[in-house]
């Protein structure tokens, strides 16, 4: 339905949306909550699934209700 | 200017903490976790931090401010100062009264006139530093300076901070005034012989190698009205425009004594500091050794808080450097020299005007105490100036046998 009439799927499915700036930056919309925050990894909680994101010094830089940037040496991002 | 917060949250759920500020829209920023502790830190502004005292007895944590930034908790950290806070009063008001006034007037684009010449020109028009910026009228600026200059064809007096900026564009091409309400002919304003004329306006009364006089009119502005029997029946009167060349004689002469005085630095030197307020100088360092001659350098510098920002105050170093003076005579070859400097200097400034060096007569001679170079030069130049066409002649009614 959604294809059809070309609508978005992070609209109509509320999937995330991830921008990812080299290794370094990482910006995801469309997230629910933080499951857990350390130095090495950061779980969110999205719509449809878990986020899963590890690497090394990661930091928050900035987050509200519509979307969270993360600055850090990224590794790996998992989704479970 | 609000000021933001650097706030330290311990507690076993940091993460719900996290959570509720995001639920709550309390703006959150530069988050930062510790392995070894329960402990984050973040920064976050004072209204939200209000906010976020409700939440964190949810979380059972504890906030605690671990630093305050911005100019709200300056001013509550000084606020008993009170002879700082005067004086940070007085320095806004100084401030404020300094940049009502002009500080620095300042020329852009002016080729062929100096800025000091058009300095002198504002100030007998009294326009200077220190001058009131509400009792500047710029486009009176303008207006004079378009009146004095011809070749200016273009001015804007700008205001910016303290600084009264001039932007000027001159007229490289030709000195005759294009943009003019009454008709007028163009004539010589040089003897010689016309090497080339094109017209675009007005009856051309020469052509290529007649000889002209000063004062010869070369275009006319009245243009002959005929009918089919090609009988004069008025006149129609132009600007005329045209663009004439000639070539002319130009006699050059120029002496100087081979015996001069030449300066002889002898390496002692003084150095002084001086302050210009509002036009006056005070001098703080005085003289360390005693001169005989010597020449000044002063090397100014205007103070500016910013780049259009400028303050009445300057500071001027001045070095004192002392010479001796000595007699010395030329040779004959570098009085040669000399001439064959001062000649090609001359020649470069007639080719910066735009004139063409057709033919070089000039001779140098060396005599027994002074060096001569005289002769002339045969220039091709750009000629003619305007000569307003009376009203007297437009009105004259034609002869009885034109009509």
């Amino acid at each position: 339905m959604s294809e059809q009439f070309k609508i978005p799927k992070e609209v109509s499915m509320g999937a995330s949306v991830m921008h990812i700036t080299g290794q370094y930056e990482l910006f995801v919309e469309n997230y629910k909550n933080i499951i857990a925050y350390t130095n090495e990894q950061i779980k969110l909680q999205a719509k449809t699934c878990k986020i899963y994101i590890s690497g090394k010094n990661l930091e928050i830089e900035y987050f509200n209700e519509s979307g969270m940037k993360i600055h850090g040496r990224l590794k790996e991002i998992e989704f479970v | 200017m609000k000021g933001y917060l650097k706030i330290n949250f311990t507690g076993r759920d940091r993460i719900r903490f996290l959570n509720l500020c995001k639920n709550n829209h309390l703006k959150v920023w530069n988050v930062c976790t510790y392995d070894d502790s329960d402990k984050i830190t973040f920064l976050t502004s004072l209204s939200a931090f209000y906010e976020m005292r409700g939440i964190r007895k949810k979380c059972s944590g504890r906030l605690k401010i671990d630093e305050k930034k911005g100019l709200v908790f300056l001013l509550k950290k000084y606020r008993k100062r009170i002879f700082f806070a005067a004086g940070l009063a007085v320095f806004f008001v100084l401030i404020k009264l300094i940049s009502l006034y002009i500080w620095d007037i300042s020329f852009d684009g002016n080729y062929s006139y100096t800025d000091i010449e058009l300095m002198n020109f504002l100030e007998e028009n009294h326009i200077h530093n220190g001058l009131k910026k509400k009792n500047i009228n710029c486009d009176h600026i303008e207006f004079l300076l378009r009146k004095k200059y011809n070749d200016i064809t273009w001015v804007s007096a700008e205001l910016k901070g303290t600084r009264l900026i001039i932007h000027i564009k001159e007229n490289f091409d030709t000195n005759i005034a294009k943009i003019e309400d009454t008709p007028y002919n163009i004539i010589s304003n040089v003897n010689g012989v016309v090497d080339s004329i094109i017209t675009r306006s007005g009856v051309p009364l020469v052509k290529s190698g007649d000889e002209i006089t000063e004062g010869q009119v070369l275009v006319s502005g009245s243009v002959a009205l005929l009918n089919d029997a090609k009988e004069v029946t008025g006149y129609e009167f132009v600007n005329s425009d045209a663009d004439i060349y000639a070539c002319l004689i130009q006699p050059y002469q120029e002496t100087f004594e081979l015996t001069h005085d030449q300066k002889l630095y002898t390496g002692r030197k003084n150095t002084a500091l001086a302050v210009e307020l509002f036009g006056r100088k005070l001098c703080f360092s005085g003289f360390s050794k005693k001169l005989g001659d010597y020449d000044v350098i002063k090397d100014y510098k205007n103070i500016t808080l910013t780049k259009n920002y400028y303050l009445p105050f300057s500071v001027c170093k001045m070095s004192f450097k002392e010479y001796k003076t000595e007699s010395f005579k030329y040779t004959e070859e570098e009085a040669r020299q000399l001439a064959e400097e001062k000649m090609n200097h001359y020649i470069d400034k007639l080719q910066e005007k735009g004139i063409q060096i057709i033919e070089n007569n000039v001779t140098i001679g060396v005599y027994e105490n002074k060096c001569v170079i005289s002769g002339d030069f045969i220039i091709r130049q750009k000629i003619g100036k305007i000569e307003y066409i009376d009203a007297d002649t437009m009105n004259q009614p034609l002869e009885d046998g034109n009509k």
